[in-house]
């Protein structure tokens, strides 16, 4: 409340049960209509009982049942995807991000081997990261899954091209394609027409961030956005009621390892964006390699769920060091890690100087190619959290 | 079908900050923007609104409203913060501007009974 209005007089048949030195009536009521104004904020975490508060109006006021839990969400989206798709056969992309995980593993428990997932390995993902899906997704869930080892296309197509825009365009056109190959070849048997229904990991804060007509704004976005209009699918969109938090327990809830629930968000582009210049598949391993050592060590120093996003950065140019006897010329490594709650501001987080430290000192011991080790201390605004 | 509580959009953060907490309360809760009519909001059967706080003053052109036609619904209604002014302006109370915004910390006095609490919350 930062404007200065109150309320100093009720309307008739309110009465007042609470005041404060800013607000003579902070609390008042009707008991005839169930009419309740607060002047303070219950929903913020710091209001002492403000759980309570809400508690009170929810069950013994409104007299609704607490029956949103995350068992009761699975079993209204397994009968809500069963209802919309039927028999027919639907297609997922992975992204080895927690919300098309969680859409995968809870419309696969829908409807079992009608689901095919893809799964786009560009050469431009986290260390481990195919490896986790396969496991996960193959070997635990025995999903469908179609792995497409494509790293050779991206850096092809990628050679020479140090523009980010076009970096990303380039990225995104060619998993488009890709995803459009496999879903041809799927639909290539006798009689067989391929998938009809795609799965989107949109969350409930997309669909409300229009502001106006939930129903009718829906934002046409996310992981596989882009789809060109001939491959007609229709949506199926599980968590699009939900949270992310509420994605995360519902994840957990279905046996996904906590390595891909909690996991960081990470760029559609993937290292292609942290690669500031060229993208070469030499570049590509030496960042990856770093980008491990700094979450490893963020995950050992209990860091990790706390921050936004933790990460290492290629600036490819390349700066003169020494080593042993000899001088080197190597590429550096940025550390990136920040605190958000929204990702639309961020601040960049005060990491320990012994944690900095332990993180610049393996990656130069460990990681061939790198010499140097810095720290991103800009904050967004004015910065952006990724580089490119 | 799941009990439903709608969360009246008066303020994007504040909104989706009630929905999540109402959500914690393990009741599915739904934000609308404030341009709802009635009828939607009956279409939706909702056993309570939440009316949530927002940046603006009640008394600002055009200040966000709502059909106040929801008071006759027989619908339990908690405004909050904004919420609440709207409430007391379109039921006949008063508003006053006392210029002074709360910030930090304030205790509350408790001067009467409310079925909301034994023990009133210090606010934030």
């Amino acid at each position: 409340m930062s404007h200065g209005d109150a309320i100093t007089e009720p309307p008739a048949g309110f009465v007042s049960t609470a005041t404060s030195p800013d607000a003579p009536v902070a609390a008042m009521h009707d008991p005839e209509r169930k009419i309740f104004g607060l002047q303070f904020h219950p929903e913020v975490v710091h209001t002492e009982r403000g759980s309570e508060v809400f508690e009170r109006f929810l069950i013994d006021v409104c007299g609704c049942l607490p029956g949103w839990t995350n068992v009761s969400i699975i079993e209204q989206q397994v009968a809500a995807v069963r209802a919309q798709v039927g028999t027919d056969h639907v297609l997922c992309a992975l992204s080895g991000g927690v919300d098309s995980a969680v859409a995968a593993a809870l419309v696969h428990k829908a409807i079992g081997d009608q689901l095919t997932c893809v799964f786009v390995d560009t050469g431009l993902m986290r260390a481990g990261e195919a490896d986790q899906v396969e496991d996960t997704f193959r070997r635990q869930f025995k999903i469908d899954l179609v792995h497409v080892k494509a790293a050779d296309r991206y850096f092809a197509a990628l050679a020479g091209e140090t523009d980010p825009e076009r970096k990303r365009k380039i990225i995104g056109e060619l998993f488009i394609r890709i995803f459009e190959e496999v879903a041809r070849d799927l639909g290539s048997g006798d009689g067989d027409e391929g998938p009809k229904f795609l799965v989107q990991g949109t969350l409930y804060p997309d669909v409300i961030e229009s502001g106006s007509d939930t129903a009718a704004n829906i934002k046409s976005h996310h992981n596989v956005g882009g789809l060109p209009d001939d491959l007609a699918f229709d949506l199926v969109e599980p968590l699009r009621l939900l949270f992310k938090d509420e994605v995360r327990a519902v994840g957990e809830e279905l046996g996904l390892p906590h390595e891909i629930v909690w996991r960081q968000p990470f760029p559609g582009p993937g290292l292609g964006v942290r690669i500031i210049g060229e993208v070469t598949p030499e570049r590509a391993e030496i960042l990856r390699n770093a980008d491990a050592v700094v979450v490893e060590e963020i995950r050992r120093a209990g860091l990790y769920r706390e921050l936004w996003q933790s990460f290492a950065v290629m600036p490819a140019v390349r700066t003169v060091g020494v080593m042993g006897d000899g001088r080197t010329y190597a590429y550096p490594i940025v550390i990136r890690a920040v605190t958000s709650d929204d990702a639309m501001t961020a601040d960049w987080a005060r990491l320990p100087y012994d944690l900095v430290e332990r993180i610049a000192s393996r990656i130069i011991n460990e990681v061939e190619g790198v010499n140097r080790v810095a720290l991103d201390v800009t904050s967004k605004p004015p910065g952006t959290i990724e580089w490119e | 079908m799941t009990d439903t509580v709608l969360v009246v959009d008066f303020g994007a953060q504040y909104a989706r900050l009630i929905a999540r907490r109402v959500r914690e309360a393990h009741v599915y809760s739904e934000i609308v923007p404030s341009t709802i009519s009635v009828e939607e909001i009956q279409s939706r059967r909702p056993k309570g609104i939440i009316l949530s706080g927002g940046p603006k003053s009640v008394y600002e052109t055009p200040a966000p409203s709502i059909d106040p036609a929801i008071y006759g619904l027989g619908i339990p209604i908690l405004g909050l913060c904004y919420g609440a002014q709207l409430i007391a302006l379109q039921l006949g109370g008063t508003v006053s501007r006392t210029g002074r915004g709360e910030y930090g910390r304030t205790e509350l006095t408790l001067t009467g009974r409310s079925p909301l609490s034994v023990d009133w919350p210090t606010c934030g």
